[in-house]
């Protein structure tokens, strides 16, 4: 019941015509089209926003004109009401050419306003764009700078507006090259409509933050986008079913701005007596204390406020000239900063802890920042004045500081930020030009392989080196040895007992086994089991028998006869152990 | 036999060396370069070190010294791919590591990487020893190893076993990451945005979607490449094709 009644004082009250917004009353007329052939027709809106009003139609002589009504809209925002009454005309051109919608009278009580000339194109070229709107002119783009002949470090704002006044697609956006400036896009981009010629067009506007970084001439180049422009499929008409079902083409456009170009001026020399800030801009600058009255030991925030437009977030912190019998203590910046289609403004806040460390009262000098303002085109130069400061003794021994002489003060550590920016330089030395080849995959394998490959081949020698410890081998050796030694003998008997160990040793040889004696038939027998033949086997036994019989039968060699015994002993024993 | 080697060696010998001709104009063109650099006129002398680039020659301070040229004609991308190659040959050079650094701080891109990878922790040496140095270090150790082991193979010293275990530590480190390196050189391609601005599509054709925007200066992996067109990664997550103009291989 209580909603209910609400909602009538609501009614009641909207048809009582009540209209605050009565003092802002806006007249505009528009056109559906500004190209249209002969015979054909166009319509006429004017709006009147705040009120109704009356429309003077006399002044249109190149159209008849007939009226296709009124309409009439209400809004309430944000508990606003606000009132439009639109005036619908059609329009039939009287001729060819140029036409044109003169400026309307239209009075609203009882004062007169007046809209914008309309200029209508009526031609037998079918056009050939949308709705009768020239192809140049339903989308396009446009780059602007609000100044042209910057000063080094004064920021500039670069904006790009885009305009549709037919329905469009997938537009994409690629900013302008921004050589010799640093940039900043802001954020918030504009969106708006706006009549032009009569016609309502949607813009969007974006916005970009240039500091010129050198001076002299520079180019902004072009912005590009790339949109697709919807239109109704040519033939068949259209049909409800082409908006529901989208039944439409797109066809691609490349639109650009025309190059800007910059002059950047360079800043004029600064006066000798000043510091310059590297801020380029307008500012103001606030200091002040937080107590004036201290005790030794006590604390008291010294906050240095810097604002205004321009590089702020470039702002070093100011030079403080403090009185020896102070220690500082510089927090970090508290930036402020925002940036919009005005460019970078905010506040850069500065706080320093200072303690004194000496009873007495100070004088501090003034707090100078010097900025170079681009309105007046002059380094200006910030200047504010510090109250006297007064420090009594503090209370109690332990909150006073040793009392420190200038020459003693510790030294306060402080952050070393760049104050400017630059590359070291180039390497001049000849040497820079000696080329460095790099070695190559297959060298470096090859050199890991060398090393390991010369191991390798140490351990192949080492192992086809090594000597023989199989029985045949130890056999030989030690009839190799026992010939040596028989060839050696001085008596008969070292050499007849010589000679029956190197046979004997021969034997086990090609037995593959050890031994140290033998009669002439185990010989004998020994030799064929390991596939000698009878002749061989004979042969050794026979030789052995001889030895041994010359050996245990005392006798004495005949001269011949120890080297011929030599030779065949030899001969046997390189045959069974080869 | 070994005579014959021997004056094969003394014939290709010099054939791997710069002709003494190059040398002395490659030394004209670096001084008239540096004369240029001195007075601001940084565009001649890009022209004559690019020659003297052309030439062949691969030193990483001279790559500096195009780095700083290309950055002081405002050539970010240029700027930062010669930086880039310099730093694999010098890659603890202060002054290179200074402007690199500096150079980088102008881009525009931020990229959604860490800035300090654990894998440049881990592998820690690998990013401050330059690749020559490291297939050195890697020569030496294995041949410091290969020698311990023919010492203990001859004169049977016991004590070198743990001498060559210990050398043997080191060797095989530098020796994978030398290989890992010259297969990184081979198949793995960073490269450098060169134009101002440049849009990374989702295929060939200037028709196609474009992805993403980068930035002059901006550091890109090649993922694969065609006559016309490189594929590249920037982050975790962005991929598309550019133009080859727009990107210089390091």
């Amino acid at each position: 019941m209580r909603n209910q009644l609400i909602l009538w004082v609501c009614c009641l009250w909207i048809l009582s015509g009540w209209t605050p917004a009565q003092a802002a009353v806006a007249v505009t007329a528009q056109v559906d089209r500004t190209f249209v052939s002969p015979g054909q027709s166009l319509q006429m809106q004017v709006k009147v926003s705040g009120d109704s009003g009356e429309v003077d139609l006399s002044p249109i002589v190149d159209f008849k004109v007939r009226s296709l009504g009124t309409s009439s809209s209400v809004q309430i925002v944000n508990g606003r009401m606000s009132k439009e009454v639109s005036y619908n005309y059609l329009l039939i051109p009287r001729g060819k050419g140029k036409l044109t919608i003169p400026p309307l009278t239209v009075t609203v009580a009882g004062q007169s306003h007046r809209t914008e000339a309309i200029t209508i194109t009526v031609s037998d070229t079918p056009p050939a764009g949308r709705q009768g709107v020239a192809p140049d002119k339903e989308v396009w783009v446009t780059g602007e700078l609000s100044e042209k002949n910057p000063y080094t470090g004064q920021q500039i704002t670069y904006t790009f507006r885009f305009y549709r006044g037919v329905p469009i697609d997938d537009a994409k956006f690629q900013p302008p090259g921004f050589k010799g400036f640093s940039t900043q896009e802001v954020e918030d981009r504009h969106s708006y409509r706006k009549i032009i010629n009569g016609r309502e067009y949607a813009v969007t506007e974006v916005y970009f933050i240039l500091t010129p970084l050198e001076e002299g001439e520079w180019t902004v180049d072009p912005a590009v986008v790339n949109v697709g422009v919807l239109r109704r499929r040519r033939g068949g008409g259209r049909s409800p079913f082409d908006d529901f079902f989208n039944r439409s083409v797109v066809e691609p456009r490349v639109l650009q701005t025309k190059p800007i170009s910059v002059t950047v001026r360079p800043l004029p020399p600064l006066p000798p007596d000043r510091a310059f800030s590297g801020l380029v801009g307008r500012f103001t600058m606030t200091a002040e204390t937080e107590s004036t009255h201290l005790a030794v030991g006590d604390s008291a925030t010294l906050t240095i406020e810097l604002q205004g437009k321009g590089n702020i977030a470039d702002a070093q912190h100011p030079d403080l000239a403090l009185p020896a019998a102070f220690k500082s203590y510089a927090d970090n910046p508290e930036p402020e900063v925002v940036a919009d289609r005005n460019g970078v403004s905010g506040k850069m806040v500065f706080r320093t802890a200072l303690v004194p460390v000496e009873p007495g009262r100070y004088v501090l000098d003034p707090v100078r920042v010097t900025y170079f303002d681009v309105d007046k085109e002059a380094y200006h130069t910030l200047k504010v004045q510090l109250p006297p400061l007064t420090v009594v003794p503090g209370a109690s021994p332990d909150s006073q500081p040793l009392t420190v002489t200038p020459g003693t003060l510790p030294l306060l550590k402080k952050r070393v930020d760049f104050t400017g920016r630059d590359i070291l330089p180039p390497k001049e030395g000849l040497a820079a030009i000696q080329p460095h080849k790099p070695m190559g995959w297959p060298l470096f394998l090859v050199l890991l392989a060398a090393p390991a490959s010369i191991y390798g081949m140490v351990v192949i020698t080492q192992r086809v080196r090594r000597p023989d410890t199989s029985a045949a081998a130890v056999m030989k050796g030690r009839a190799r040895q026992a010939l040596k030694r028989a060839a050696s003998a001085r008596t008969d008997e070292a050499f007849l007992s010589s000679l029956y160990q190197a046979l004997t040793a021969g034997i086990f040889s090609a037995a593959g086994r050890s031994g140290e004696a033998l009669t002439w038939k185990e010989a004998e027998s020994v030799l064929l089991e390991n596939q000698y033949s009878e002749e061989d086997a004979a042969a050794a036994a026979k030789l052995l028998a001889e030895i041994e019989s010359t050996k245990f039968g005392g006798q004495t060699l005949p001269d011949g006869r120890r080297k011929t015994l030599l030779d065949e002993t030899r001969t046997m024993t390189r045959k069974l152990a080869p | 036999m070994k005579k014959g080697v021997l004056i094969l060696v003394m014939i290709l010998w010099p054939l791997t060396l710069p002709p003494a001709g190059q040398a002395q104009e490659n030394a004209h063109r670096f001084i008239a370069a540096m004369k240029a650099y001195k007075s601001q006129d940084f565009g001649t002398a890009i022209k004559e070190m690019e020659q003297i680039a052309q030439s062949g020659v691969r030193n990483g301070a001279f790559f500096y010294n195009l780095g700083n040229a290309y950055l002081k004609d405002h050539q970010l991308g240029r700027a930062i791919l010669w930086y880039e190659r310099a730093l694999k040959l010098l890659p603890n050079d202060p002054d290179l590591r200074f402007n690199a650094d500096y150079a980088r701080s102008l881009t525009r891109d931020a990229t959604d990487e860490k800035t300090v990878s654990p894998w440049r922790v881990f592998f820690f040496w690998k990013y401050r020893l330059s690749q020559s140095t490291i297939v050195l270090l890697a020569v030496i150790f294995n041949l410091l190893f290969w020698s311990m082991l023919l010492v203990r193979r001859i004169f049977h010293r016991r004590g070198v076993r743990y001498a060559a275990i210990a050398v043997a530590v080191p060797a095989v480190i530098f020796m994978v990451t030398a290989l890992f390196n010259y297969y990184e050189k081979a198949y793995i391609h960073h490269g450098i945005v060169l134009m101002e601005q440049v849009s990374i599509r989702s295929g060939l054709d200037q028709t196609s979607t474009e992805l993403f925007v980068l930035h002059a200066g901006t550091k890109i992996r090649v993922v694969k490449q065609n006559n016309t067109h490189l594929q590249i990664r920037f982050g975790k997550d962005k991929i598309g094709w550019v133009e080859k103009e727009a990107v210089g291989l390091i």
